[in-house]
């Protein structure tokens, strides 16, 4: 029996019988066939349209601004992901499930969208959102936002009930940890918008929270170069959930809205798709972060 | 008596019976063998080099172990549930030990649709 024989991919399987008598299952010829058939030549065309649109556009290239400062440790900026006008048309979500030592997580990264929060919002009823998910813990006993809350450079809300923070400023989003940060007086000077929640990740270390119970667990988090919503599909403890925020190789994460609390997004498809369980909305001060 | 598996190096020997190997694990050059009692052998072989052990030890109509990928072996009499969306499955006699190990959503979508077949 060569080896050649024994050779297999990732993406087979075979079922193993004596005397080299191996059944050889290739699970992805159909699949193959149709990248070598189609899916290559198209891919070729386009990057020969690319490199000829590239060339006769020539001096009208723009470089790629960099990412701006950090305005205080342990945070960071991600500018927004597009600097061309966005059309509305080009935004979707890129969605991806992963598993991390055992630990099944879904990412929904918005693509060409602009990151704004809501309150008394109802994402069911708004074709235009690309993602939607539930952001500041709303109080049980008094139906107040809990912790600072800006929107659209309006306080709503005060307090430090959570270090961790997020701020959206000039459609930038801010995710960081500290317990007084300039970026909500920049957000209040500036028509931003800003919401404390618990910080999970910060700098790609660890953040352990006091919460000890096990949920369905949802961030928003700064990973790979992007903002995105990275949801537990299993009931995880914090520090669990962190803990695989970390390995996934999230910078930084805070805590959003978990349990079964809904998220919308719109895929590559153009399907509108919910994850959780839509919320009536019981409180006048439920408030999502909203990519349009 | 059930059918031996022998595998061994220059240093080592490992001997289990057909019945008792749950999956074998793959780790770079060596390979994990794990039976129902919960034992683990860790042997300095290949899993390629297992793979054809198992072939040529094994009857002629015995085809319970199954390759995954290029990181697993697994005894189809222990699977017990197999989810490819999640990359999920678990070898398990559903009542003495139980074990999740994962592989492509591929292959677990081809595993799970020659069992279906084999109904």
């Amino acid at each position: 029996m060569s080896n050649k024989h024994f050779d297999i991919e990732d993406d087979e399987i075979r079922i193993i019988s004596p005397k080299g008598k191996s059944l050889r299952k290739r699970v992805s010829k159909k699949t193959r066939r149709i990248i070598a058939g189609f899916i290559v030549p198209v891919i070729i065309i386009l990057l020969i349209m690319t490199i000829w649109l590239i060339a006769r556009s020539g001096s009208d290239s723009k470089p790629v601004s960099p990412v701006g400062n950090n305005t205080e440790n342990q945070a960071s900026a991600i500018p927004p992901q597009s600097a061309i006008p966005i059309k509305k048309s080009d935004a979707f979500c890129i969605v991806k499930d992963t598993i991390v030592n055992d630990t099944p997580l879904r990412i929904i990264t918005p693509r060409n969208a602009i990151p704004t929060l809501e309150v008394g919002y109802q994402p069911s009823a708004d074709s235009t959102a690309v993602l939607a998910a539930l952001a500041a813990d709303v109080r049980g006993d008094n139906g107040m936002i809990a912790g600072a809350f800006v929107l659209k450079g309006n306080l709503l809300s005060k307090g430090k009930a959570k270090a961790g923070f997020c701020s959206i400023i000039n459609n930038e989003v801010t995710i960081g940890v500290s317990d007084a940060s300039p970026m909500l007086e920049q957000a209040l000077e500036s028509e931003g918008y800003f919401f404390r929640q618990y910080p999970l990740v910060v700098g790609g270390q660890l953040v352990e929270n006091k919460p000890k119970g096990k949920a369905l667990r949802k961030a928003l988090a700064e990973f790979d170069g992007s903002i995105s919503i990275i949801i537990s599909l299993d009931r995880l403890s914090f520090h669990d959930f962190s803990q695989a925020l970390v390995d996934l190789g999230v910078k930084n994460a805070i805590y959003i809205v978990g349990g079964d609390s809904p998220v919308y997004y719109l895929n590559s498809d153009g399907e509108r798709k919910l994850t959780g369980t839509p919320v009536p909305s019981k409180y006048e001060n439920i408030n999502y972060i909203v990519w349009r | 008596m059930s059918k031996r598996l022998v595998f061994y190096t220059s240093s080592e020997i490992i001997i289990v019976p057909a019945d008792a190997v749950v999956y074998v694990s793959a780790d770079g050059n060596y390979s994990a063998i794990t039976t129902v009692d919960g034992s683990s052998f860790v042997v300095t072989l290949q899993l390629g080099q297992i793979e054809k052990r198992i072939a040529r030890l094994l009857d002629e109509n015995d085809n319970r172990f199954i390759r995954i990928g290029k990181s697993l072996i697994v005894n189809r009499d222990f699977i017990a549930f197999i989810n490819p969306v999640r990359q999920k499955m678990i070898l398990s006699d559903c009542c003495s030990f139980r074990h999740e190990v994962s592989a492509s959503k591929e292959a677990l979508k081809a595993l799970k649709d020659f069992l279906e077949k084999e109904v």
